[in-house]
């Protein structure tokens, strides 16, 4: 961990302001991704995690209130000019969606789609982009590149889709690649092409790389640290073996218990629902789900804190880091 | 691409063909061409009945359709048209002057509306559920909800009748292609004549139209692809240009293109009220007298504006649309 | 669309057969000749081939004994548009083309004509007939220059674009769906027109008319007359005359015996038209929609005047109608109609739908015969089908409409005699509708036909439309008013002195054009859908008031008090010879 931080977040915060309050999506995030990483980000749907990265991008709707701090290789997002931002995006970080059939447009060639990517950053000229677009195809294991550059996205399988999500992503060689559920649309077997692909571009290009999940199982695979988040905050973190081994949070816990591995017979929901993020539960906000729970979390707003080679968020990490997943 | 087109067009031909046919076996079967002649020539003698019959090939049986039909296929491809069976007139010149009139009202009426309906649209979309969006949604409402007739009559009331009260003389004229009295051509008095009835078509069109763009472009602008345009950092004006307007606009070209025909042949009220001597009127007197010679062209006329304008559609959403094109 | 038929209907009943005599009577070929007539013929010589004088097969070809003889002295000066004299091939021509034309809408008259020969000179026209014919005022109207037409027995394709034949003030310079431009005839030997241009220009209805007016875009309209009118065209520049012309109402009783319906039980009928309250009726209908102008029609099949004897006056007798009855065996049934043998029978009331007036008074009414026992029933077809079907099948047992009725009583004859009653005899071409068949009355409706004095022939009329009011096979309502507008910033001089006359507004050569824009505007409210004077293009009123009376010469001209007067085409009024 010795590369420079690419993308740093600090008490970032996103609210969308609607006609029965404000909806806290986002409450006070610290992150910071290192070149050549793959940092996991997981949570259920309603977290938060997807909200902060297209809020950084400037890719919320417009009512979106962003605060806190967003920098990428020192350029601070929060705030940014239309124009910084826009020099940002494609270029320094790229995102990967999850539906690839809906994130690409139906009406024009892939080809076409990536060129566009290259050409908004690099002067070029279109054939040499074409060009570039073919190599890129390639690399994502894309058989016969140029044919399938003049095709259509409803051309595609939905792998094959991805793959070329991943080629736009990476055509001009982004510092920091986001990819927001990557896998969750695909079936098992690509999924593995995919996070195959993904690691070797880190491996490759020394890429930093945001997967967002709500999968843990992926993340284990592929990340090298972890981020928990549940309602607008980071819950958990730390290195992927050690949350696996000894989560002390118990929402991670609830996280890992619902995953299938072997040697366990039922998978295991968490109970209960995300809050209402108008009005979150006070003190820790997993409190109204959590098993462990006792006077004192309503009351007080757990902070991260070193719990062996983890940071948790829960008051009562110490005692029940042994009682694992 | 080619081959599609060529596919849709030989398609056309037949239809067209098949099409007329049905309408000519209903026309013959539904109004009595003969009965017709009869009753607006009381006292035509043996000879003159026969001879209708024979020029308009008014044969009895499936079989004397079919002949019928094929001769008076062959007169009207070669302008061999029988003449009206009142007053025995040439069908061709007045018909002619009708459809240039209806088709200079219609597509200039169509082509500003859908212009105008788009752009308020896009208006609105880019800035949905406030002031804007409001003001726009509620009149377009009002204007769908207001029949031809009455806006027709507010606007002959307004800037002719009392415009001519309060200045002395009226802005814009109320009837006509021309002032009575005018003779030859004169584009400024032509297009001064059709600003009344296009505004009353427009205002039709401008309201449809702007709500077609608004729900179509809002539907691209929530789109995924557009959130995908936007990460890569590409200029705004861009992303809308060639991701949201181009996507956005394929549903209505294709709706328009249909509606093109539909708004020619809607334009008898306001034709009416204009006192424009267009298609509207022409068949308007023609089915008042059952007129067989006179309706023929008139029914031909818009089988081939439906067909055409539908091709049209079909060809132009496949070149829209990619997902189209191999289906 | 009810409105254009209603008047369509007017024509259909009493128009034809005028038609057929005051416009009916032309032919002349302007079916090539579509360039405009802007290059009128200079006025002097006669162009090159004026035709024959006399035509060679001469004209008519009645058969019989000469029964009565006119003859007329054709002024010297009259001459067509091209400087050809006007002659007695003229005369000829005309009178067969409307015998012969195939589609000729009338042949009623020229049918008795035996010859049309040339008297002292081509000048003079002498014409026998194998009859005597009192109506021969309604002849020789509407002639056309036997020049211009390529055969005489045959004009039905000539005129189908234009007429450019004229002998009147008037030349037509261009005729098209939007627009119909007279010039002056520069031939003409009369009293030249104050205007250099008079312009004809159709519109739908009412309201765009009105508009037209208001804008200025119209000098004059002539719109069917309706109650607020005056107050729809309000405006400081407009100005209107409301006049009674001869369009008139009533209620028609099928009763044709040969049809079997209700009403050809004479008792029955009687007491149904007693039970009519023709008083309320106009109260409630006519009252509302005249501002007042109005008053009941009492003349019968006919507007007042010479002929009128207000012998329909008084007959509302609800109590009579029931004595009446009851005295012929007539008892109210369970459901309280009246009934006879068992047998109540079922009254159809045919008007065509969507015709407000008509509708308003079949509710006002329907509900007060029931209660006075009667089965009416409404039974509505569209306009088509009620003019066009209906009503000359006979299809009906009470009909409701408006009928023009021309200067002339002449129509009586075929719309009231025996012998007109559709029938195999006249190839189910015959014009009595009502069925009513009273030979008192047909011997002294034809007697009028023949009888040339006019105080004599007046008296004749009087006692047969007596006889009718006796037979209650009609039952008269309303006179309707006539309405001219017309913007005094624009139009000045005589307009509202014609707009009582059977030619309305065709005294427009004396107009003056006030505005000083060389032309006089004039709004239709129908537009001439073709211009042929002796087929059914000639049987609407809009299209003689604006495509026949302007432009071809008549004999005689119907005056605005309903007289029918000489024209300048003859030098005296006619001699008439019965023989």
């Amino acid at each position: 961990m010795t590369n420079e931080v690419v993308l740093s977040l600090r008490d970032f915060r996103v609210t969308f302001p609607t006609l029965f309050g404000d909806v806290q999506a986002v409450r006070g995030i610290d992150l910071d991704v290192r070149a050549g990483e793959i940092v996991g980000v997981v949570g259920e749907s309603g977290s938060g995690k997807s909200v902060t990265f297209l809020g950084l991008m400037g890719l919320l709707p417009k009512g979106a209130r962003i605060s806190g701090s967003a920098t990428v290789n020192g350029t601070e997002l929060v705030g940014a000019p239309r124009q910084v931002l826009r020099e940002v995006r494609g270029r320094k970080v790229a995102m990967i969606f999850q539906d690839p059939l809906s994130a690409l447009n139906p009406t024009h060639r892939i080809g076409h789609q990536i060129v566009e990517m290259i050409r908004a950053h690099q002067s070029m000229s279109k054939a040499a982009a074409m060009e570039r677009a073919i190599e890129l195809l390639n690399d994502v294991g894309i058989p016969q590149p140029r044919e399938r550059a003049r095709q259509y996205p409803h051309e595609f399988s939905g792998g094959m889709r991805q793959r070329v999500m991943i080629a736009m992503a990476i055509a001009n060689d982004p510092d920091v690649l986001i990819a927001d559920e990557p896998t969750t649309a695909l079936d098992v077997t690509v999924q593995a092409q995919i996070l195959e692909i993904l690691q070797k571009i880190q491996s490759e290009r020394q890429a930093a790389i945001v997967l967002i999940t709500h999968d843990l199982g992926v993340v284990a695979r592929v990340a090298d640290r972890v981020q928990g988040m549940y309602a607008g905050r980071v819950v958990e973190r730390g290195p992927v073996a050690a949350l696996y081994d000894h989560p002390s949070h118990p929402y991670t816990q609830g996280l890992l218990r619902s995953l299938p591995s072997v040697g366990r017979d039922r998978l295991v929901p968490i109970p209960g629902s995300p809050p209402n993020m108008i009005e979150p539960p006070s003190g820790c906000a997993f409190r109204v789900r959590c098993p462990h729970a006792i006077d004192r979390c309503s009351l007080e707003v757990p902070t991260l804190r070193v719990v062996g080679d983890l940071e948790s968020a829960c008051l009562r990490a110490d005692e029940l880091r042994s009682v694992g997943p | 691409m080619f081959r599609f087109v060529m596919r849709r067009l030989m398609w056309a031909l037949p239809m067209t063909l098949i099409i007329t046919f049905v309408v000519y076996v209903a026309l013959r079967v539904g109004t009595d061409p003969l009965a017709s002649y009869l009753r607006v020539n009381q006292r035509a003698s043996e000879k003159k009945i026969q001879q209708y019959i024979e020029t308009n090939g008014l044969y009895e049986g499936f079989g004397g359709y079919v002949r019928g039909y094929l001769q008076w296929l062959q007169g009207f491809v070669t302008f061999d048209w029988p003449r009206s069976i009142k007053g025995s007139r040439e069908v061709w010149p007045e018909f002619r002057d009708a459809m240039f009139n209806t088709l200079r009202l219609g597509l200039t009426a169509t082509f500003l509306g859908i212009l105008i309906g788009l752009s308020f649209g896009i208006f609105v979309a880019l800035k949905p559920g406030g002031l804007r969006d409001a003001t726009v949604s509620t009149s377009s409402f009002v204007a769908i909800s207001t029949p031809p007739y009455v806006s027709a009559l507010l606007l002959q009331l307004l800037f002719a009748v009392y415009w001519s009260k309060w200045f002395g003389q009226s802005l814009l004229p109320t009837s006509g292609v021309y002032p009575p009295g005018h003779r030859g051509f004169d584009l400024v008095l032509m297009i001064k004549h059709m600003i009344l009835p296009v505004t009353v078509v427009v205002i039709q069109v401008v309201a449809v139209y702007a709500r077609y763009m608004r729900a179509s472009l809002l539907e691209v602008l929530n789109s995924e692809y557009m959130r995908t345009a936007r990460s890569k950092g590409i200029s705004e004006r861009r992303v809308l240009v060639r991701h949201a307007l181009r996507n956005a606009l394929i549903p209505i070209v294709t709706v328009a293109a249909i509606d093109i025909g539909a708004i020619l042949g809607g334009l008898i009220i306001t034709e009416r009220i204009f006192s424009y001597p267009g298609l509207g009127d022409f068949f308007l007197g023609a089915y008042d007298n059952g007129d067989f010679p006179q309706m023929m062209p008139w029914m031909f006329f818009f089988t081939l504006v439906v067909i055409a304008f539908n091709l049209l559609a079909d060809v132009l959403y496949a070149v829209l649309d990619p997902r189209i094109r191999l289906g | 669309m009810s409105k254009k038929t209603s008047k369509v209907l007017a024509f259909a009943t009493g128009v034809a057969l005028i038609l057929a005599a005051c416009g009916g009577d032309d032919g002349d070929s302007g079916s090539e000749a579509s360039t405009p007539a802007s290059e009128a013929p200079a006025t002097e010589a006669p162009a090159a081939d004026c035709g024959p004088d006399v035509l060679e097969g001469g004209a008519g070809g009645a058969e019989g004994d000469a029964a009565m003889k006119i003859t007329f002295d054709i002024s010297p000066d009259a001459v067509w548009q091209d400087g050809c004299p006007i002659t007695v091939a003229d005369f000829q021509c005309s009178v067969n083309a409307t015998l012969n034309t195939p589609g000729s809408i009338s042949t009623t008259g020229y049918d008795k004509i035996i010859s049309i020969e040339a008297g002292e000179s081509s000048k003079q026209v002498v014409v026998t007939f194998n009859a005597v014919y009192a109506p021969y005022k309604l002849l020789f109207g509407g002639l056309i220059q036997a020049s211009a037409v390529a055969d005489c027995n045959d004009i039905s394709g000539d005129f189908a674009s234009l007429n450019q034949v004229s002998g009147r003030e008037w030349m037509m310079e261009s005729f098209s769906p939007d627009q119909l431009v007279y010039v002056p005839n520069p031939n003409y030997w009369g009293d030249a027109p104050t205007v250099e241009r008079v312009v004809a220009v159709p519109f739908a209805d009412f309201d765009t008319q009105s508009a037209a007016l208001l804008a200025g875009e119209v000098d004059f309209i002539y719109p069917q007359f309706f109650a607020g009118i005056s107050d729809a065209l309000s405006d400081a520049n407009v100005t209107s005359k409301i006049d009674f012309g001869g369009d008139y109402e009533g209620f028609y009783l099928q009763a044709d015996p040969a049809r079997g319906g209700p009403f050809s039980d004479p008792i029955f009928r009687e007491a149904f038209a007693k039970s009519i309250d023709r008083d309320a009726v106009f109260e409630q209908i006519y009252i509302p929609l005249s501002e007042g102008k109005g008053k009941l029609l009492n003349c019968g099949p006919i507007v007042p005047g010479q002929y009128c004897d207000e012998a329909f006056a008084d007959q509302f007798d609800p109590e009579g109608a029931v004595a009446l009855l009851e005295a012929n065996g007539w008892t109210k049934n369970g459901e309280g109609y009246w009934a006879k043998d068992g047998n109540a029978p079922t009254i159809r009331w045919i008007i065509n739908t969507g015709n407000t007036r008509r509708e308003n008074t079949q509710a006002f009414l329907i509900p007060l015969l029931q209660a006075a026992g009667f089965n009416v029933v409404a039974d509505n077809c569209d306009a088509a089908c009620y003019f066009q079907q209906r009503l000359p099948a006979l299809d009906y047992d009470m009909a409701m409409y408006i009928s023009t009725a021309p200067p002339d009583p002449a129509y009586l004859v075929s719309s009231f005699t025996c012998a007109q009653i559709p029938s195999e005899a006249n190839s189910q071409q015959g014009q009595n509708s009502t069925g009513w068949c009273n030979e008192e009355a047909s011997a002294l409706l034809e007697k009028s036909d023949v009888t040339v004095d006019e105080a004599e022939r007046a008296q004749l009329v009087k006692d047969a439309l007596k006889l009718m009011a006796g037979d209650y096979v009609m039952l008269p309502l309303f006179q309707f008013p006539k309405s001219g507008f017309w913007r005094t910033d624009r139009l000045a001089g005589p307009v509202d002195a014609e707009l009582n006359n059977y030619r309305a507004f065709n005294n427009f050569s004396k107009w003056e054009d006030v505005d000083g824009d060389g032309q006089i505007v004039l709004g239709a409210e129908q537009w001439p859908e073709c211009l042929n004077p002796v087929t059914e293009c000639a049987n609407s009123s809009w299209m003689v008031w604006l495509t026949a009376f302007p432009i071809l010469p008549n004999v005689w001209d119907t005056t605005n008090d309903g007289k029918l007067v000489i024209t300048n085409l003859v030098t005296k009024e006619p001699v008439v010879e019965i023989l």
